[in-house]
């Protein structure tokens, strides 16, 4: 057989090459080859034996309509028909290409016996056995002509004047039926691996559907509306489980033939996320994409509702748009005449995510929860994590393995008790917890202690386990910024009050100390700056923007969508980007240098006390002033130039952050920028440092540009190379320069 | 909770802006008079805990320290709806009455003889607070009490309490008008001398900028102290505003005053306020932005620090915090620094980053104000130094004709000498140069070679 495959919207198969294969048994047609040569079509008909055969074959062709062979014709193995009676070429042609809708009748009752499982398909086939008895009723219609005809009356003689019916007649008059016939043969084949010549794969469902849908578009009528009534019966089931669906969100589908899905592993906090999902295979071609979105959404928020905030109460409208669905004709699926069921679901679907988002925004308080979050996990309540700080002091200075949730968490109690936040309402503190983040062992406390958020119930669709780790790993870099804070006030404290006490005691210790303060000043402008960056130009404005797209939203998905840009926002901005690593590492190593301060001063306290301890005991002026030089001699000096040496590496750390700031190019970096502007308000850092008077991809082009003897290349290169040996000495680490001008040497 | 402040009202100017202060707050916390929580007031906004205890009924006590030497200004108070907001046990009133005269020796020597009294009060309210973060001064600095008796707290708080932080609104006298002190000059430069030496961060109140302002920008002809005290006690309520509404940052006394003040002597801020508004001017609102609210804060005429200005010597900011409130864009707080910096509105120091930082703060919900925006700024400006400059000619006129000096004779620390006076000039002289050093960029060299010549 002939192995074309049907390509929409060719007539359905073509027939011209079928019969081809159509073998004719050469021993019946030697006699006759002459006479049929000789006559025209016309002449069968008086020809007595051609038309007792004709008659023969017509009666034979009956049953080869119902897949039955006859006396003279019968189907071979491979599928191809023979007529075994001695008949003209013409006639045997004719009754040849007949023998097609038997063809297509085997098909399709192949088709129809073999067993499948699947409403769609069982109605497939109730479209198809319709089709059928539509079919039966014209054979016997038929066959009762022919009967009457041929009937051995005694009034024979009469008879005989009456027309026979002849194979053109029978063609004729199975003319409408056959192409309805051949179009089915073909959607069967279509959909069908055991009937199609070509590799196809058993169709069910939707995609069923789909291939029936094709012909609906097809510019016969007579095949159009053949489609149409077809898809009209197939799509009844999937009709009622789209109903079910939207109206009552229940999936009844036991054969998996409807283009929704759901996993029924699913836990019950990932309903939202990824219990349902459309199967796109299954998805009919008149159901687009965003109208199955719709879909989805619908009976998910139906389930939402039912299952996370226990709402079965349904929706109102509900009864309404079951009236709609039930009293709409089928073909509104794929019939998009008036827009009655679109609409429907239009409806379905704006009431029931108006509920949703009545329920998390107003049942379950999202934006009080989401404030809660910017509060305690964004540091936005500043005196309770401040006071919190202070009690977690000693508790996260210990080792990982020291550290026990219980301990944190009863801080953490107390901390609430102490402060505003224990006016806060109860559910949010209920929820509000510690959090040990993994570490390795040599880490301290400080490395992965964190606030945590039980963000269970409706709003746990929002604030996902991914969700509230982000927001753990914000508070964690927050949460140290704060801590260098913190430090750098108790430094700045200490200094004051050592220059009050012990200036009148030891004048000499006074260029150390003024050295000090200036180091401690730039740095908390540094860390102060840096926080104001990340609580406007990150947390606030992305608030802002949050906010605004929360009360535009109209649907739990567009909340989702909107927090999720919120967070990645604030990440990006807080350096927390896995592009912005390096500059997360750069602001820890001048995090570095205030730990590194706050030993020197620890020991420098330490000095100066046990000196003023043994002056205390120096009974007279002169042994005063012996030991005033000794100090200044043998300490002060030194100390003066480990501040020194201190203040040179942190600015340097400062300069190469800043640089990096300045280059960077990704979408953000605007806001970046804010930072090194903040950084650097009265361009002290940029009056200092050449690199920083022009932005860094203007410097490395001009590096390029530029000859290794030129002047600026050399100013740049020197003071490059010694801010190296400045840091190696240091064992910090020199991530950045290394790989930029070096290389072009 | 940690962080209280208490607050220490001195004398009679210290004592009516201090209870100008109490009423501002009582206002904004939503606290009536009689220290009880007004029915529209809710828990959770504010934070009262800083400057207020409860009693054992929960009405609210300030944490405050009521100290004069003679009675009008506290009668006052007593007698006003308001007599019932402090504990009576913190108010002292000396017994005799009689007031030092205005006379800083004799304000400083009662202060001995009234040590343990007072310091029974400010102990027994220390011990009553979690973590005491310091204390807060309201004085004048011209007269007898608030400067005498004032000086020699500082002295004693520096003390007793040394890890806490003793801050001050200190009001300077008007230099417009003919004072009828005239020994203001000698109490001026001993008090500054311990301004500098003891506290750790000064509030300068100027009576000449404040008056200017009631009268030029208020257009009020014979601005009454009411009228300047109430601008007073707007400085101090919005400069303590975030300590009261926390926030991201500048939650406690050291968060706001550590990023202002770079080394321990240079701890004069100035203070600006906008949009200034009376009740008689409330149809002249405009509308205020972020960016107006930022540039007008940087223009000398909201300055209440009167300071001459100076083209030649380059007069500096060292550092500067705006506290905003109202409904601000975060985003436009970017876009304002952008513009300040663009047209260089503000001229900072080169020896060290700085820049302005920005603070927004809630405002009370209780009260209406007709503005959207409005801003505080606190700024350590080298310029202040003129105010100390013109103290320092002032007292050099009057010592130079050695005038008015025996009622200081008569006082004890001047009984055998004068040095009191010349080591106060010393130090005040050295805070100018400090000042005046901080102009320039080599500022930190001129630290380490000053502070070595110094041994």
């Amino acid at each position: 057989m002939s192995s074309r495959r049907v390509v929409f919207p060719s007539v359905p198969m073509s027939y011209s090459s079928l019969h081809k294969s159509f073998t004719v048994n050469s021993t019946f047609v030697n006699g006759n080859r002459r006479s049929v040569t000789g006559g025209g079509l016309q002449s069968f008909a008086i020809l007595d034996n051609s038309s007792f055969i004709e008659r023969e074959l017509v009666r034979d062709l009956l049953f080869i309509f119902q897949g039955i062979d006859g006396k003279f014709i019968r189907q071979k193995k491979d599928k191809s028909y023979e007529i075994l009676a001695e008949a003209s070429a013409p006639i045997r042609e004719l009754a040849l290409k007949l023998c097609e809708l038997g063809h297509c009748y085997n098909k399709i009752k192949l088709f129809k016996e073999k067993p499948s499982a699947g409403t769609i398909i069982q109605s497939f086939k109730h479209g198809l056995d319709l089709e059928l008895h539509e079919y039966y009723r014209i054979l016997a219609d038929i066959k009762s002509q022919i009967q009457e005809s041929t009937f051995d009356t005694p009034l024979a003689e009469e008879s005989k004047s009456r027309e026979d019916i002849t194979l053109i007649k029978l063609g004729i008059c199975i003319t409408d039926v056959r192409s309805r016939l051949e179009i089915l043969a073909c959607v069967v084949e279509a959909c069908s691996p055991e009937i199609s010549t070509t590799p196809v794969h058993q169709k069910y469902g939707g995609e069923l559907c789909s291939s029936i849908h094709l012909y609906t578009e097809h510019g016969d009528p007579v095949i159009k509306s053949l489609a149409v009534s077809l898809l009209t019966t197939v799509t009844k089931p999937l009709y009622l489980m789209l109903g079910h669906w939207i109206l009552y969100g229940e999936l009844e589908d036991p054969c998996n033939e409807f283009f929704i899905a759901s996993d029924k592993d699913c836990r019950k906090e990932d309903l939202w996320h990824s219990k349902y999902h459309i199967r796109g295979k299954m998805l009919p071609s008149f159901i687009s994409m965003k109208q199955a979105e719709i879909i989805l959404a619908t009976g998910k928020n139906i389930n939402f509702l039912r299952d996370i905030c226990n709402n079965s109460t349904g929706y109102e409208g509900r009864a309404e748009i079951k009236k709609t669905i039930e009293e709409t004709p089928v073909e509104c699926l794929f019939m998009e005449n008036d827009k009655l069921l679109s609409n429907a679901i239009q409806k379905a679907y704006r009431t029931t995510s108006d509920m949703v988002l009545k329920v998390l925004i107003q049942d379950s308080r999202l934006i009080d929860h989401l404030n809660a979050l910017k509060k305690y996990l964004l540091l936005g309540q500043g005196d309770f994590i401040q006071y919190l700080l202070e009690l977690l002091q000693k508790e996260l200075a210990k080792p990982v393995p020291k550290l026990y949730q219980h301990n944190l968490s009863a801080i953490l109690e107390s901390a609430i008790r102490a402060t505003n936040a224990q006016f806060e309402d109860d559910d949010i503190l209920r929820r509000l917890d510690t959090r040990i983040l993994y570490g390795s062992e040599k880490e301290t406390g400080w490395d992965v202690f964190c606030l945590d958020y039980k963000a269970n119930g409706p709003i746990g669709t929002v604030l996902t386990e991914d969700v509230i780790v982000k927001y753990n790993q914000l508070f964690n870099t927050l949460w140290r910024t704060k801590r260098i804070e913190a430090i750098l006030c108790a430094l700045w404290k200490n200094q004051t009050t050592l220059f009050k006490y012990q200036r009148s005691i030891m004048p000499e210790i006074g260029p150390v100390l003024h050295q000090v303060q200036l180091l401690i000043q730039e740095l908390i402008h540094f860390v102060h700056q840096t926080q104001y960056y990340i609580m406007f130009e990150a947390t606030e404005c992305a608030w802002d923007s949050l906010m605004v797209n929360v009360n535009k939203a109209t649907d739990l998905d567009e909340v989702i969508k909107a927090h999720e840009e919120f967070l990645s926002t604030i990440m990006s901005r807080s350096l927390l980007d896995i592009g912005k690593r390096e500059l997360l590492n750069q602001l820890r190593a001048i995090f570095g240098t205030v730990h590194k301060l706050n030993d020197f001063l620890t020991a420098f306290d330490e000095r100066v006390t046990a000196e003023v301890i043994s002056r205390r005991n120096l009974k007279n002026q002169i042994n005063e002033t012996v030991a005033q030089k000794n100090f200044f001699s043998e300490y002060v000096t030194q100390a003066k130039a480990e501040v020194e040496q201190l203040h040179t590496v942190s600015q340097d750390l400062v300069y190469r952050f800043l640089i990096v700031l300045n280059g960077q190019q990704d979408s953000d970096s605007i806001t970046l920028q804010c930072l090194s502007f903040r950084l650097d308000f009265n361009e002290y850092y940029a009056q200092r440092d050449a690199r920083l008077s022009f932005p860094l991809t203007y410097l490395s082009r001009r590096l390029s540009f530029t000859s290794v003897n030129s002047p600026l290349y050399q100013s740049i290169h020197t003071s490059m190379n010694l801010s190296h040996s400045a840091v190696e000495s240091n064992g910090l680490p020199v991530s950045f320069l290394r790989q930029q001008p070096i290389q072009e040497n | 909770m940690p962080c209280e402040i208490i607050t220490l009202q001195l004398g009679q100017c210290g004592n009516q802006i201090g209870f100008e202060f109490w009423k501002k707050l009582c206002l904004e916390h939503g606290v009536n008079p009689e220290g009880q929580l007004e029915s529209f007031a809710k828990e959770g906004v504010d934070r009262k805990d800083v400057f207020f205890y409860q009693a054992d009924d929960e009405h609210y006590i300030p944490r405050a320290v009521l100290l004069d030497l003679e009675p009008r200004v506290i009668n006052t108070i007593l007698t006003s709806r308001y007599s019932k907001l402090y504990n009576p046990e913190n108010v002292y009133l000396s017994q005799d009455g009689g007031g030092a005269g205005n006379n800083w020796a004799a304000g400083y020597g009662r202060g001995t003889g009234l040590h343990e009294e007072i310091f029974d009060i400010i102990d027994r309210e220390a011990e009553g607070s979690d973590s005491l973060e310091g204390f807060v001064l309201c004085h004048s600095i011209a007269g007898g009490t608030g400067s005498g008796l004032g000086s020699y707290l500082l002295e004693k708080l520096t003390d007793r309490f040394p890890k806490k932080l003793i801050q001050t609104y200190s009001v300077f006298p008007n230099q417009d008008e003919i004072s009828d002190v005239v020994v203001q000059p000698y109490n001026s430069l001993l008090t500054l001398r311990r301004l500098t030496q003891s506290a750790d961060c000064v509030v300068v109140l100027d009576n000449t900028a404040l008056n200017r302002i009631a009268v030029d920008r208020l257009h009020i002809e014979n601005p009454s102290f009411a009228q300047i005290n109430s601008l007073v006690s707007t400085i101090m309520s919005v400069s303590t505003a975030t300590l009261r509404y926390p926030s991201y940052m500048n939650n406690d006394l050291i968060g706001l005053i550590s990023p202002l003040i770079p080394t321990p002597r240079l701890h004069f801020l100035m203070t600006g306020y906008t949009p200034l508004s009376s009740e008689q001017e409330a149809t002249s609102i405009r509308k205020t932005t972020v960016l107006d609210v930022m540039r007008r804060l940087l223009q000398p005429k909201n300055m209440m620090v009167s300071t001459a200005h100076d083209r030649n010597a380059q007069q500096r900011y060292i550092s500067i915090l705006n506290i905003i409130q109202g409904e601000v864009d975060p985003g436009q707080v970017h876009k304002s620094l952008q513009r300040i910096r663009e047209r260089k509105l503000a001229n900072f120091i080169t020896w060290s980053p700085a820049s302005i930082q920005v603070a927004l703060s809630r405002k009370s919900p209780y009260i209406q104000t007709p503005h959207r925006v409005s801003g505080l700024m606190l700024a350590n400006h080298t310029n202040i130094s003129s105010l100390f400059k013109n103290a320092l000619k002032q007292y050099d006129k009057l010592r130079k004709r050695e005038a008015f000096l025996d009622q200081f004779r008569r006082e004890e620390i001047f009984a055998e000498n004068l040095n009191e006076l010349d080591e106060s000039r010393d130090v005040v002289q050295d805070l100018v140069e400090e000042y005046e050093a901080a102009t320039k960029s080599d500022y930190l060299q001129w630290g380490l070679n000053k502070l070595t010549q110094g041994q």
